[in-house]
């Protein structure tokens, strides 16, 4: 059986996390959490995880920081970044995606969007890493 | 000066500025120095014309003004004074030699005086009527400071709302989501008919945090909107299993008609949908069940290059008088009967209104007591002007817009719609976010299969640049494997030939 994509979550609100967790293993992928920034960076140091969803309202670190200091760690700039926050979208999307975030999402998402943009990124990764193996 | 109470500590309150205008400078020395105080800053001209260049600049409290100077007089400077924009309602104290005669009263109250003294002024009566109104000048500043920390009080505490009512509203969403699919078990056909219920309240309840919001937006002049070429068609495809559901649920029915051949507009999709989800909605509530709904697409006859669409009802109709305010905001309708309009409009029309003019259309609407209501308004086509249009006043203008033409060749067996969106990615890694404009894919097969990108904001070399990456990036990409294609680059002025064409 193929290995399941992993999915870090960060997001300080357990409720969503949970939701957001739960609805994402029945879609077949395996999650891991953070629930401020630092800890963010440090799972995504040592999970490698295939994407990530970022909120932007976060203790110790907030998205934006993740974000900018991920992209700056060599293991890790290549992970496609989901940004879902309460944050209006006009103040932060440009900003996110100067940063390599591939999209922007309010909350509360759409989550047939949502679930959209993850399979289309997860597939564009697999297809990629086919590429590179054969 | 009982019914205001004193400015307590002057010093430290901002200066004002106090206008003097006298043709002879001894007459202009004489009122700085019996004027003059630290929380005054006195600006001294000597004629009407300086007078009017001083006022353009910065805002003043008061103006003493000399009636009779050589060139423009005192009454006329007062007149063109108030027919300025900028300090148009300042007060102005005629001082005059002249004998004062009745018409001559008259005559500088006509032009805009607020008090006549005589000259030689006195200086206590002088000091006090200044006094007067450089109090009366600081209280309006004050209160409009006031007025502005409530506006900017009002919009922090909106936001913040609106902010807090996404997070728990994006769990519930969620876990709705989780029990509605099935995820967590099996439901009972009364469960699944409870949690729709609940799901549809959360669903009204998100709509009213982002009209909230919206409304901040508009207010604030942020309200933006990222226009593509889209198909009218198209956009309407992917809403029309909402508003059939809509329809529906109250017994209505709804039917489109799209003039063949419309052209594509230069809108924002997710925006254009909002408009008519909102309008059609509208639109099914207020009117009987069973009524028909229509919405009409076509060539507008009165404005050339524009599309005009419009949302027809049978349902109870708006009277004349109100028509003129429904797109106001917090307008809502009053009901005449609980039965058939249950729910006023609220800022729904008032977003709409806004979205339109930001695309710059216009929206408007007819309607006949008993009859019905038709809600109307204007996009514009895609064409080069409207690009151009949006982008307003940034640089370059036309000779910066360039056109990139790809032409896939390959069977294609109906895998169009992946090419289209590996494309749009490719052009998007390219080209950053929001730089490329994809068109819709069926505007390229009538283009012998083409796939066009139109690039704006790019000049010569810098479009090579971007050609040569997505050639390197079509060969690394596995979604466009096994078709060939063709990269083609206008730049500037032949863009519009291409798209006339």
């Amino acid at each position: 059986m193929e290995k399941k994509p992993k999915i870090l979550i960060v997001e300080d609100d357990t409720d969503s996390m949970l939701g957001l967790s739960v609805i994402l293993q029945k879609e077949g992928y395996l999650t891991v959490f953070a629930q401020d920034g630092a800890t963010a960076l440090e799972k995504a140091k040592t999970e490698f995880p295939d994407l990530m969803i970022l909120d932007l309202g976060l203790p110790s670190g907030d998205g934006h920081f993740v974000l900018f200091t991920l992209k700056k760690l060599k293991r890790n700039e290549t992970v496609p970044v989901i940004v879902l926050s309460a944050r209006p979208a006009e103040f932060n999307e440009q900003h996110v995606r100067n940063m390599g975030a591939v999209a922007y999402f309010e909350k509360p998402a759409d989550i047939p969007r949502l679930l959209d943009v993850i399979r289309t990124e997860i597939d564009a990764i697999s297809e990629m890493g086919a590429a590179l193996s054969s | 000066m009982t019914y205001l109470p004193e400015i307590s500590d002057e010093t430290q309150s901002e200066t004002v500025n106090v206008l003097l205008v006298d043709d002879l400078p001894d007459n202009l020395l004489a009122l700085e120095v019996l004027l003059e105080k630290p929380s005054l800053n006195l600006v001294s001209v000597t004629s009407g014309l300086e007078a009017l260049e001083a006022l353009k600049k910065e805002k003043f409290a008061l103006v003493l003004l000399d009636v009779d100077m050589p060139g423009m007089d005192g009454l006329e400077t007062a007149r063109q004074i108030r027919m300025g924009e900028a300090n148009s309602h300042v007060p102005i104290i005629f001082a005059t030699a002249m004998g004062v005669k009745r018409d001559f009263v008259l005559e500088s109250y006509s032009a805009g005086a607020v008090d006549l003294l005589v000259k030689p002024l006195e200086p206590s009566i002088l000091k006090s009527k200044v006094d007067v109104f450089v109090s009366l000048y600081r209280h309006e500043m004050k209160l409009e400071q006031a007025i502005r920390a409530q506006l900017e009080m009002k919009d922090r505490f909106l936001s913040q709302v609106s902010h807090e009512l996404r997070t728990p509203l994006n769990a519930l969403c969620q876990f709705l989501h989780i029990v509605e699919s099935g995820m967590a078990g099996d439901l009972t056909d009364d469960q699944r008919q409870y949690l729709a219920i609940a799901s549809r309240n959360a669903g009204n309840l998100k709509e009213l945090v982002s009209d909230l919001v919206d409304v901040m937006r508009a207010q604030n002049n942020k309200l933006k909107i990222s226009p593509q070429c889209i198909s009218f068609r198209d956009l309407l495809e992917e809403i029309r299993p909402e508003l059939d559901e809509d329809a529906r649920t109250k017994s209505n029915q709804f039917s489109i008609h799209i003039e063949e051949d419309l052209p594509f507009l230069w809108a924002d999709p997710g925006r254009i949908r909002q408009v008519i989800v909102n309008l059609c909605s509208n639109a099914m509530k207020f009117g009987p069940q069973g009524m028909l709904v229509s919405l009409m697409a076509r060539r507008s006859s009165d404005s050339p290059g524009m599309v005009q669409i419009e949302i027809h009802d049978e349902g109870c109709g708006i009277e004349e008088d109100k028509l003129k305010t429904i797109f106001d905001p917090l307008y809502q309708l009053e009901t005449p009967s609980v039965e058939d309009c249950r729910r006023g409009l609220g800022l729904g029309l008032f977003i709409c209104q806004e979205l339109v003019s930001q695309h710059g259309g216009r929206i408007w609407a007819h309607s006949e007591l008993g009859k019905g209501s038709q809600f109307c308004f204007t996009l514009p086509c895609f064409s080069l002007e409207a690009v151009q249009a949006s982008l307003g006043g940034e640089e370059g203008g036309l000779s910066s817009l360039s056109l990139l033409t790809f032409r896939v060749e390959g069977e294609m067996n109906g895998d169009e719609g992946k090419i289209q969106s590996g494309l749009r990615r490719l052009v998007e890694r390219c080209t950053g976010p929001h730089r490329g404009i994809l068109l819709p894919a069926n505007l390229l097969k009538s283009r012998q299969r083409a796939l066009s990108c139109l690039l704006f904001q790019a000049s010569g070399p810098e479009v090579d640049g971007v050609c040569d990456r997505i050639r390197d990036e079509w060969k690394a990409s596995s979604e466009l494997k096994g078709y060939r294609f063709d990269l083609e680059a206008l730049h500037g002025d032949q863009v519009s030939v291409e798209l006339a064409g």
